[in-house]
Parts: structure tokens; C-alpha cells; sequence
């Protein structure tokens, strides 16, 4: 108990316990923090409950529309395509690789991206100064024509496909957390750790990384919604995943020529990108949110 | 005997970028010469961009030297490890709400130098911290708070906790009184004071109140861009200014100009 | 001022010579892995130097498949690009520049949260659906608008600027308005769907920009001196709030870029995205060197006209005229 009890409370609450409290008052955040769960461990989790394998063909059921429309059928709850595979299932398998792989690549070049641009903020000179150079060279290339370039040089898989864009993100990543890191080290408490004799990890761990939760916020879920636009962007010209993995943006390329026999098969995979896009979203504005008011 | 400081031909200057390759040099502040013995206080007066600040910070460590040398008890600067640098140099910061980071409690703050500097273990260093606490006047349940909390002088006075905590020979203030309104400017100069009695510390400070600096200091440096134009005891530059600018200084706290 | 655009042009060259070694490691990559000319034994330096002068000479290498020089098809492709983002973004800022200072300035209303909606929705889109969406649409209501290609095929426009919007216009003796009416119809459906990214952009900075300057403190002291809102919004804010979302949107052109791109693959523009998608796809590697270069070199040459035209008119700005940050 506290002698001197001025805040009325029992215990002292940490700085993310409090943006956790503030988090939890906003419903719609909330809400998209367990759509995407949700999201997450159903398409993780579809190929053990799913009533259709995302692979078994059906020459009795083809290109049926949703069970809702004219001629649907509750079996198939959103149809099926061309060889009778149920659509549903397919969208939980697009999901597993479109959204698995943009988290695989949003942790790894955040990772990455910190630690060079850290790096590139702790040290002066001719290093730093290279890494400048080189970093205003790769951003000038568009992240889609350096996706292009590396999978030409890798070659169309989808394994490659997650390097290519990973790597084609990385300059971007490292710009941004380079900025936000050394905004941050002009700080006066910056100095004074540095003034302790502080090593430059200790500095990172305690000093800045949690004083930039919020750009941190803005940058990650950028580079989320970058990610899985350009899987699904590489995925619809055919330099993604190949057959028979099916990947969102793939499979809207394989239902194109179905397009006016089924605009179904189309329009599903978009919704599902969109969606999965949007509650990120909401979840990371409602976060960022939260930060901003527990520091203020 | 040699003494405490010593700085001899210190000078700074930054280079700018002026034309396409030819750069220009500024220059902040030098040389300068000047030295302080233990237990007296030495106050930087000055005009606003006359390199007191560059100084001060210079002597704690930010910012480094074009030439000149440092010496701390007859060593030069450059042969200390930064330990021992800052066992016996530390600096309290102009503003200490943007000094203490936000996110760590009041005794990870404190916790921090100790951990870097000494050889303490961690019982040691939780008495250390409680015996800093209560130098300062703060009740050890501050520990757990975090520096949002507190209020503007609590912020002061964990500033100067953390530069107490190594107990250092010298201590540098850089206007660490402009920001406090008057009651408790006085409350923080006791507390200095206070302080200085007990321990025998040395104060470099820098200020631009006239009456502070006559009641705290020993010594007065009166800078003017970058030069050290007038130099020595209190008593004696108050009564007898003998430079036009020590004048103008003295004269913006005198009863009569403020009228 | 002198001084400040030559320090410019040496960043310039410095980065646009990184870029000519990424484009000779492309091109030696590809050469290599897949054997379209026979190799050259010389070591790598000289290799780079002889490429650097080709480069400089404007040879680009040549199309492995008709021969023709990269450059100039190149060029030709990218200017339709250009006319595309340029639509777009003329269309897209007409609708967001207002929204966006609408959501500042009634910052958290309803009116706001509409917006903002909008504009998450927009980030969200992902533009190739959009297109195929797009494309599904006018079937439905019957063909108003044409997609499929730059230009119907009747008209035989020569190439004169590269832009057709500008080419058509030259040839209105032969077939009067109606080639360059054709080629507007067919820019309406790609500009409106890359404009959906754009929008959304746009809409967030200027949000951010025009909420930054309410806040300020002359903003109040014209509140103070008892302006009425409107006055001070069109008198003090908007000059204050747009030119920051100048520099904003240089950041994010190589993204537009992109996303230009994939929308002439979809709609089967002849841009410089479907130029190196069709190349790509038969096999001419060459091209990715080639149109590296070409987009890279837009690019690094609009952001320093960009910075050079906010120094001009920017106040704030100026003083880098003078000295380096």
C-alpha cells in the first residue's frame, strides 16, 4: 500500500496496461480484434472442418451460384466453380496463403526493416551515408516492377513470390522506421541514457522502441496492406502461386475467362482481400488510437 | 594539488555546407581557459547565443570538442572510460519533462546509471536509489510512478536524483531553473544547496537570473559570443563589472530597470 | 540558388548511377540464366563502363523479339502510362482535396467518419478486382464505355509526343474530334478505378494537413481578431494546409506507379506495365532493364522538379536554398 496515495489506485498501471484499457472501450476495434482471430484460425484450421475439400472436382455440381441465388444449393453455400469445387473452400485456402504469407512478410521485414534502420540511425557516416544513397536508388523503383524483376530472376513460385515482394518492400520499411528512429534520438531522455554510457541495444530496447509505438502502428499496418495487395496482385498475373495452389488474387485469374458465366467466382475473392484488409485496418486505426490517448 | 576542472584553449565550432563543396566554420564558443576546485560553484552568464550552453554540454560529454583539452583531477578527459567520466561528471538536463523517458518508472530512471556505472548488485542498488530519494525529498513510493505523474518539480527533483545517484564530483546545470515558476525555483536552489553542503559537490550552471546567480555561486564566467570576457569572484564582478555587457547583465535585475 | 540546384543534380547523378549498376546486375542476371546473347568474357567493371556509355548514347539493347530499340518503345508506352496517372490524379484530387478539408475541418463528426469510410474503403479496394469489377460492369449496362485498349482500332494515329490525348488532337483534318473523344472514353474506366487509391490517399493527407493548420496558433489569433470561419478557412488555412501534400504525394508516385501499371494489364492499355508484362511473359527479359530505367529516371527527375517548384513557392521552404536542413 502507498503512503501517499494521490492517484487513489492500489497499483501503479504500466503504460500498456493502460492503452490495453483504453483499447478495450473501443467496441469496433474490439471487434475487428476478434474478426481477425477469427479469420486467422478458421483458415488456419478450414482444411479439418470443412465440409469439401478445396481440391475434389464434381462433375454433377458445376458453376453453381450461391445458395442464396436462383439454383443454389445449401451443400455448396457459395457455389462452386467450373469443376465443381466448392468456393468456399477454396476461399479458406486462398486465405491460408494470401493472409499467411503477408503476416509471414509483414514480421519478417519488420524485423529486418528495424534493425538496418536502427542500425542506420545509431552510426554516422560513410556507412550510413551509402545506405542513404542506395536506399534513394531502390525506392525509386516501384515495388511492383522489383517484385517483377526478382521473380524473373527467381523464377514463379510462391515461396519466391514472398521474397520478391518481401525484398521489394524492405527500402520502404527501412525508410520509415529510419525516420521515426531518428526523430527519436533527438530526445532529451535519448541523450541523457547515452550519457549513462548505455550500449546502443540497451538504447533500442528501453528508450526508443517504446517511445515509437505509434508510427510503428502507421508503418506495420501499411506494410500488412501492402503485402497482401501485392500476393494477390502477383497471384492475378500468374508470377504467384502456381497449380494447384490456390491464392486469391490466383484464383480470380483462373475464374476471368468464367467471368460472365459466373461472376460469382469473381467478385468472392475480392470481397475476401477487402474484407481481411479492412479489419486490419480498423484494428490497427482503433490501436493507434488508443496509443495516442494513453500517452497523452 | 591539482584541481577538480581544468579546462585549457577549449573551443567548438561547426561546419556548415555554404557553397557547392567549401564549407564554413562557426564558430560556438573558444577558446576558453578556466578551472574549479571542489565544493565551489561557478556560474555561466551570458547573452542568448553566446556558447554557454555548447560549453556546458561540451564538458558533460554531448558534444565534442574541435580542440582544447579537459581535465578531470589532473586526467585528461579523453583517457577516462566513460564509467569513470560519469562518476565524476553528470548533467542535469534544461527540461525534465523531456529528459525522464515516459515510459519507465521513476526507479528504472534512477536504476539505469547505477546499473551501467557500478558494480552494485540489486539490493545494493535499491538502497542506493531510496538513500537519492530521500536526498532529494522524495517519499519512496515515487519509485513506481511513472514520470507523467509527477509534477513539475517532482520532475526536477528525480532529474537531480539521477544525476546525484553516482555521487559525481561536478555537476553541470544547464537553465534547469527557467522552466519553474518562483516559489519553487527557490525550493530546487535550497534543495541544490542543500545538496552542496552535504556532499561537497562542484556546480557548473548556467542561468540568466542575476539575483540566482549572486546567491548560489563562487565564481562568475561571463561569455560573449564565445569569448570568456570577464571571469571571477562573485562579490567582486557584482560590485565592480568591468565590461559593457556584464554591465547591461547586471543592470536587466536591478529594481529601478524593471519599472 | 545556383548553388542549391547543382547540390541537387549531384544527388541526382549519384542515385540515378546506382541505378544504372542495379540495371547492368538485371541485365547480366538475365543474360546469364538465360543465354539470349552470347557472353561477354570481359570482367564486370569494364562490362559496367561499356553498358554506362550505351546507356548514355541512348541504346537501351534491343527487343529480342522484333528488334526493335528499347528506348523508344519504351518511352512511347510510358507516356500512355503518364496520361493515365495524370487523369487519375486530375480526377482524383477534384474529389478529394475537398473532402479531405472537409473531414479537418469538422474533424471527428459524423461527416468525418463518413469520409474517413470512404477513404478506408478506397486503401482497402485492391485495384486488379476493382478493374475485373469494372470491366463486369458496362456488360451489365450495356457498352457506354469502351475496354479494350488505348484507341479503337479505326483510327491510325501517327506517334508524334507519345501522348495520344495530345496525338489525336493533331490529326483532327483527318478524322476530326472523334479519335480524341475515343481515346478519352477510353481513359474514363482505368482513371476512375486508379483513382480509387488515389482518392483515398489524398483524402487522408489532406485530412491530416488541414487539421494541423486549425490547430496552429494563427489560426486562433485570427479567430481572436474576430475573422469570420469562412474567411479565415479560405484566406489563412487553404494556403497554408495544400502545399504540404505536394511533397506527400512525390512519396507515394512510385505506388501509383505501380498500381497504374496493373490496371493496364487488366483494361489492356498499352502502357509501359502491359509492355513488360507481354515482353515478360514471351520470354524478352530485356525489357526489365530497360523500363527500370525509363520509370526510375521519371521519377528521380519529377521529384527534383517537385522540390525545386515547392522552394519557389513554398516560403517555408526556402531556406534550403541556403543551407542544408
Amino acid at each position: 500500500m502507498l503512503i501517499n496515495n494521490g492517484f487513489n489506485e492500489d497499483k501503479i498501471q504500466s503504460p500498456l496496461r493502460y492503452i490495453w484499457s483504453i483499447f478495450k472501450g473501443k467496441s469496433i476495434a474490439v471487434v475487428a480484434m476478434w474478426l481477425m482471430i477469427i479469420l486467422i484460425t478458421t483458415s488456419i484450421l478450414s482444411p479439418w472442418f470443412m465440409p469439401h475439400s478445396p481440391l475434389t472436382q464434381d462433375p454433377e455440381s458445376m458453376l453453381l451460384p450461391p445458395y442464396w441465388a436462383k439454383g443454389g444449393n445449401i451443400n455448396h453455400i457459395l457455389g462452386t466453380d467450373d469443376l465443381g469445387r466448392d468456393t468456399l473452400s477454396r476461399l479458406f485456402q486462398g486465405l491460408q496463403f494470401t493472409l499467411g504469407g503477408a503476416l509471414t512478410i509483414t514480421f519478417f521485414v519488420a524485423f529486418l526493416g528495424m534493425v538496418i534502420g536502427a542500425g542506420a540511425a545509431l552510426t554516422k557516416g560513410v556507412k550510413a551515408s551509402v545506405l542513404h544513397h542506395l536506399l534513394d536508388a531502390l525506392l525509386a523503383i516501384p515495388s511492383l516492377l522489383s517484385a517483377l524483376i526478382l521473380i524473373t530472376i527467381f523464377g514463379p513460385s510462391y515461396t519466391n513470390c514472398l521474397i520478391a515482394i518481401g525484398l521489394s518492400l524492405l527500402p520502404q520499411f527501412i525508410r520509415a522506421s529510419y525516420i521515426v528512429i531518428e526523430q527519436e534520438l533527438s530526445k532529451q531522455y535519448i541523450v541523457a541514457l547515452q550519457l549513462d554510457g548505455a550500449t546502443k541495444t540497451r538504447l533500442f530496447r528501453y528508450g526508443i522502441l517504446p517511445n515509437i509505438l505509434e508510427p510503428t502502428i502507421t508503418i506495420l499496418n501499411r506494410l500488412f496492406t501492402m503485402s497482401i495487395i501485392e500476393i494477390a496482385t502477383l497471384g492475378f498475373l500468374g508470377f504467384g502461386a502456381q497449380l494447384p495452389q490456390t491464392e486469391l488474387g490466383s484464383l480470380i485469374a483462373n475464374s476471368m475467362e468464367l467471368i460472365y458465366l459466373s461472376p460469382w467466382l469473381v467478385t468472392f475473392p475480392g470481397l475476401a482481400i477487402f474484407l481481411v484488409i479492412v479489419i486490419v485496418n480498423i484494428f490497427a486505426e482503433g490501436l493507434r488510437h488508443a496509443v495516442i490517448e494513453g500517452e497523452e | 594539488m591539482p584541481s577538480l576542472l581544468k579546462v585549457t584553449n577549449l573551443c567548438k565550432s561547426f561546419t556548415q555546407p555554404s557553397g557547392l563543396f567549401t564549407t564554413r566554420e562557426k564558430v560556438a564558443y573558444g577558446p576558453v581557459s578556466f578551472s574549479i576546485e571542489a565544493g565551489q560553484t561557478l556560474a555561466v552568464v551570458g547573452e542568448s547565443g553566446s556558447g554557454k550552453s555548447a560549453l556546458v554540454r561540451t564538458i558533460a560529454g554531448v558534444l565534442k570538442a574541435t580542440s582544447g583539452n579537459i581535465f578531470i583531477k589532473g586526467e585528461p578527459l579523453e583517457s577516462l572510460s566513460s564509467q569513470q567520466r560519469c562518476l565524476s561528471v553528470r548533467m542535469i538536463f534544461q527540461d525534465p519533462s523531456s529528459s525522464l523517458n515516459p515510459k519507465m518508472t521513476v526507479g528504472k530512471i534512477l536504476n539505469a546509471p547505477l546499473e551501467l556505472n557500478t558494480n552494485k548488485n540489486a539490493t545494493e542498488r535499491h538502497d542506493k536509489i531510496i538513500e537519492t530519494l530521500k536526498l532529494v525529498g522524495l517519499l519512496p513510493d515515487y519509485l513506481a510512478f511513472f514520470p507523467n505523474m509527477l509534477s513539475s518539480v517532482q520532475k526536477h527533483q528525480v532529474a537531480i536524483a539521477r544525476a546525484m545517484i553516482l555521487d559525481p564530483d561536478i555537476i553541470l546545470a544547464d537553465e534547469i531553473l527557467t522552466t519553474l515558476d518562483i516559489s519553487l525555483r527557490f525550493k530546487i536552489v535550497n534543495l541544490l544547496l542543500k545538496i552542496q553542503r552535504e556532499k561537497g559537490t562542484s556546480y557548473i550552471f548556467v542561468a540568466h537570473n542575476m539575483h540566482l546567480v549572486k546567491h548560489m555561486s563562487d565564481q562568475i564566467m561571463v561569455l560573449h559570443q564565445g569569448k570568456i570576457i570577464e571571469k571571477g569572484p562573485t562579490a567582486t564582478i557584482c560590485e565592480h563589472p568591468q565590461q559593457e555587457q556584464t554591465k547591461y547583465l547586471l543592470l536587466t535585475h536591478q529594481p529601478d530597470y524593471r519599472k | 540558388m545556383l548553388s542549391f540546384l547543382i547540390r541537387r543534380l549531384n544527388l541526382l547523378l549519384i542515385t540515378a548511377l546506382i541505378l544504372t549498376i542495379i540495371a547492368f546486375m538485371i541485365d547480366r542476371t538475365v543474360t546469364i540464366s538465360h543465354a539470349t546473347t552470347t557472353l561477354d568474357q570481359r570482367n564486370y567493371i569494364a562490362q559496367y563502363f561499356s553498358y554506362l556509355w550505351q546507356i548514355i548514347n541512348g541504346n537501351f539493347g534491343y527487343s529480342s523479339i522484333d528488334q526493335q530499340g528499347l528506348l523508344k518503345r519504351g518511352l512511347v508506352f510510358f507516356a500512355s502510362t503518364l496520361e493515365l496517372c495524370f487523369v487519375a490524379l486530375l480526377f482524383s484530387s477534384l474529389m478529394a482535396i475537398p473532402l479531405g478539408l472537409l473531414a479537418g475541418l469538422f474533424r471527428n463528426t459524423k461527416l468525418d467518419y463518413m469520409i474517413m469510410t470512404i477513404a478506408i474503403i478506397g486503401l482497402a479496394l485492391p485495384v486488379f478486382w476493382v478493374g475485373v469489377m469494372a470491366i463486369l460492369l458496362p456488360s451489365i449496362g450495356g457498352d457506354i464505355l469502351p475496354v479494350d485498349g488505348n484507341l479503337s482500332l479505326v483510327y491510325d494515329i501517327p506517334v508524334v509526343t507519345g501522348f495520344l490525348l495530345i496525338d489525336t488532337l493533331l490529326v483532327t483534318e483527318q478524322y476530326g474530334f472523334f479519335a480524341f473523344i475515343d481515346r478519352v472514353a477510353h481513359l474514363i474506366l482505368p482513371a476512375l478505378v486508379l483513382s480509387f487509391f488515389l482518392i483515398a490517399e489524398i483524402v487522408r493527407l489532406t485530412r491530416h494537413s488541414m487539421t494541423m493548420v486549425m490547430r496552429s496558433n494563427y489560426i486562433q489569433t485570427a479567430y481572436a481578431k474576430g475573422f469570420s470561419r469562412t474567411k479565415i478557412v479560405f484566406t489563412h488555412a487553404l494556403k497554408n494546409a495544400l502545399p504540404p501534400i505536394i511533397p506527400q504525394l512525390r512519396l507515394q508516385l512510385s505506388t501509383i506507379l505501380s498500381f497504374a501499371m496493373t490496371v493496364e494489364i487488366v483494361f489492356n492499355l498499352n502502357g509501359i506495365g502491359k509492355w513488360l508484362f507481354i515482353s515478360l511473359k514471351s520470354g524478352d527479359y530485356l525489357v526489365l532493364p530497360a523500363g527500370m530505367l525509363i520509370i526510375t529516371g521519371f521519377i528521380l527527375i519529377f521529384s527534383i522538379a517537385t522540390e525545386i517548384v515547392m522552394v519557389l513557392i513554398s516560403p517555408l521552404r526556402r531556406g534550403s536554398l541556403y543551407v542544408d536542413k
